[in-house]
């Protein structure tokens, strides 16, 4: 039986539509820890914050929340402006969760 | 640790053609801002480095040329990188030159990449991409002493393996393995050895898709097979200090105390070598005056290059104390931390957090304010910053705002104070409001959001900012030298040409003269010949015909000579006004009050006093407000590599200023009438 298939949805994930198990990154609390998952900067920010780590599979703590924020990821501390951090989306994860696990839609 | 997928080695062959031939080699330093490349460079070349811009931009490096062995090496060390995928000006050049794409530069032969020991997995990023350009490539693990410090063990031999090329551990602080890196750098410079890359790193490359995500991965696992120990204590020192520095309101108050610390330290010792320029110019002047018969010759000399030359140097101290300071502020971390508080507020305007140094440092010079732009990312943000920068009161203004504010309140100095301080807070509020426009008109887009590294704290080197400071210093000196001295050579000319013989004055002042000389005051004759010299010369002469321009200001013509010949640099005004006001060339340095006495006695040929408050007060706002410094605009020339914006830095300033001055006279002269 053929059913009308419905088109895949779009690839591209605005911050605002963010599925519910993802959160902003702007919008964690301090001291807890997330993965990064989707990253929607415009072309020149986005490469200063893959260059700085900020980028899909990444590691990220919030360690002073705020305008701008401060996050820990790959081992160093980043400075960075609240309206970034609301393009990133980020899965929260455990504190203990220190081994390396690779997204497996990373791409 | 489990062991890394099974060894592919993929010999990559290096098209880069073999400049050993001629005896001389290339050597790119490349690595992480904060890795410490610049000490690293430092140390392999001490003193021999020279500053220069890569061709056909306004990019600077240093560069330095040592004997490795019997090769003339040249070492080039440029900006720091944190990908080769450039979001800067500074890292697109920095990735163009290290590829060979920069016209003029010569591909590098060998690539010697900085790594920070203490952050290995962040720097590895950056490693991967280079290690994929197949150019022969050293690795220094730098920072090998903090690393030892906080525990953190290295494995060279699995670096080495995994990276697939030497990799060599050093200290650029301590100097410790620097020895070990030249004979590696010399070994693989004969070799001209390509990078052996590990399969696991191959991979990263042909999957454009994930790329960051692949090398971040690859990083992580490298990290794991060959560092023990965690780089933890220096991070929570860095992380107890930034609970204070990176706080809401503690880091605004802490940013207020060190940049005030900074501008005390700098206003204070900066005095002692101040005032011996100053002797030492005059003293110069006065032996050569003594020599040289009196004539053009001797009046060129001593009022012009050497007056021209020491009116430039007397600024030099403040202007390398602060390049020192912020060079040590730079290195210790804190920068950063300050570009992050300031952030939100200076949003405001349009400008980034990183703007905010500069314009303060434009409060003591804005030679070093625009020099210190070059933090900034985005271009239109920097352009802002530097066309905005002249407004903020500088040092040079200081001695006007002091004449005039004497002139106003000689009684009391609760009211000069104030004047002294309705004149910064103007300069401020006139900066912040252009930054504002420029950024909605001409340079029109959004503010770049911050996204800034904030560096574990150290302990600044004294021997990098000495090195620093040297080189701006340098610079300075070069492109401000050579204007201020060709503007001074011309200023001296329109000042002194043509001649008035006493014959040629008018009759009372003929009488005048010699009724001074019969009295026997000599410096009495000298000063009124001189008055009458420059009255009649080409400045006079464009004074008085310039005086209807500057009529509704309420300048009279003695003023407008002021303005014209202040053009070069605005302190000059306090002299120009001491000649025309008959106390000749060093009334201004017998005191300001012989000058001010005089200035306040001055009538009108109505009788009428010339400074009245609201003539006193436009004087103010025009000098508050107009550009009237070369070797700012030399400077603004070099760094924005075009005439087109020191030009538009000069007509915008200038228009503020006879504006605001304008409406200033009109509205004062009304309330007090």
């Amino acid at each position: 039986m053929i059913t009308a298939v419905e088109p895949p949805p779009k690839p591209v994930l605005r911050a605002s539509e963010a599925p519910p198990q993802m959160v902003l990154l702007s919008s964690l609390a301090a001291g807890s820890h997330a993965r990064v998952a989707h990253v929607s900067a415009h072309s020149d920010d986005l490469r200063r914050l893959q260059a700085l780590g900020v980028c899909v599979g990444r590691r990220v703590q919030l360690i002073k929340a705020g305008d701008p924020l401060i996050i820990s990821v790959v081992g160093a501390r980043v400075g960075l402006s609240a309206r970034l951090a609301a393009e990133v989306c980020v899965v929260a994860v455990a504190a203990e969760d220190s081994t390396f696990v690779p997204l497996a839609n990373a791409s | 640790m489990s062991p890394g997928p099974p060894e592919l080695s993929l010999p990559i062959v290096s098209t880069t053609p073999l400049s050993a031939s001629r005896g001389a080699a290339t050597i790119a330093l490349v690595g992480n801002p904060n890795a410490g490349k610049t000490s690293l460079f430092n140390r392999l070349t001490g003193m021999r480095a020279k500053t220069a811009n890569f061709p056909g931009t306004t990019v600077e490096h240093r560069r330095a040329t040592i004997a490795l062995g019997d090769v003339a090496t040249t070492i080039v060390d440029l900006p720091g990188l944190y990908s080769l995928d450039p979001s800067t000006p500074d890292e697109r050049v920095a990735c163009d030159a290290l590829e060979g794409l920069l016209p003029g530069m010569p591909e590098p032969d060998l690539v010697l990449l900085v790594v920070d020991s203490t952050n290995l997995e962040r720097n590895l990023f950056l490693a991967s991409q280079v290690l994929e350009l197949g150019e022969p490539t050293v690795v220094a693990l730098n920072l090998s002493d903090a690393a030892a410090k906080q525990g953190i063990t290295l494995d060279l031999p699995v670096l080495r393996e995994r990276l697939g090329c030497p990799v060599v551990s050093v200290s650029a602080r301590t100097g410790a393995g620097v020895d070990e890196l030249l004979a590696v750098v010399s070994q693989t410079l004969r070799e001209r050895k390509a990078p052996q890359l590990h399969a696991d790193l191959a991979s990263c490359g042909s999957c454009r898709g994930c790329q960051f995500s692949a090398r971040y991965d690859w990083a992580s696992r490298v990290r794991s097979a060959s560092v023990r120990g965690e780089a933890t204590a220096q991070g929570r020192i860095t992380a107890t200090i930034d609970r204070v520095l990176t706080h809401r309101v503690g880091g605004l108050v802490a940013f207020a105390l060190v940049m005030a610390a900074t501008f005390l330290t700098i206003f204070w010792a900066a005095t002692f070598p101040m005032d011996l320029i100053d002797g030492l110019f005059g003293a110069a002047g006065e032996t050569l005056g003594a020599w040289l018969p009196a004539g053009d010759l001797r009046s060129l000399l001593t009022d012009g290059v050497i007056g021209g030359l020491g009116g430039m140097l007397v600024f030099l101290p403040q202007i390398c104390l602060l390049f020192f300071v912020l060079a040590l502020l730079e290195d210790s971390g804190y920068m950063a931390r300050a570009a992050l508080v300031m952030d939100r507020l200076m949003h405001k305007v349009g400008l980034p957090g990183k703007a905010f140094v500069p314009l303060l440092s434009a409060h003591a010079c804005a030679i070093p304010a625009i020099m210190s732009t070059r933090v900034i990312e985005d271009r239109r943000d920097r352009l802002a910053t530097i066309l905005i920068a002249p407004l903020m009161t500088c040092s040079a203004r200081i001695p006007v705002y002091a004449m005039v504010a004497t002139l106003l309140f000689p009684q009391s100095s609760v009211q000069r104070a104030l004047i002294f301080t309705a004149a910064y807070a103007l300069g401020i509020t006139a900066a912040l409001v252009m930054a504002w426009v420029f950024k909605r008109t001409l340079l029109k887009g959004p503010v770049r959001p911050l996204v800034i590294e904030l560096p574990n704290y150290r302990l600044p080197s004294l021997r990098n900012a000495v090195l620093l400071t040297f080189d701006r210093a340098a610079a300075f000196v070069k492109t401000a030298g050579t204007t201020i001295l060709m503007i001074s050579l011309i200023l001296w000319a329109l000042a002194t040409y043509p001649k008035t013989s006493v014959e040629e004055m008018p009759a009372e002042v003929q009488a005048q003269l010699a009724a001074l000389e019969a009295a026997g005051d000599e410096s009495g004759v000298e000063h009124l010949t001189q008055q009458m010299e420059l009255e009649r010369s080409f400045a006079g002469r464009i004074g008085r015909t310039i005086q209807p321009v500057f009529q509704p200001l309420g300048f009279d013509w003695k003023m407008s000579i002021g303005v014209l010949s202040s053009f070069a640099a605005r302190e000059v005004i306090v002299s120009t006004m001491a000649v025309l006001y008959g106390l000749g060339a060093d009334g201004a340095d017998d005191g300001v009050n012989s000058l001010l006495a005089s200035l306040g006695a001055s009538k009108h040929s109505d009788g009428s006093p010339v400074f009245t408050t609201a003539t006193c007060l436009s004087l103010l706002v025009f000098y508050v407000l107009a550009m009237q410094c070369l070797p700012t605009q030399a400077v603004t020339r070099r760094e924005t590599g075009s005439w087109r914006w020191p030009l538009l830095q000069l007509g915008y300033m200038t228009a503020l200023a006879y504006v605001a001055a304008l409406i200033t006279y009109q509205t004062a002269s009304l309330l007090a009438s």
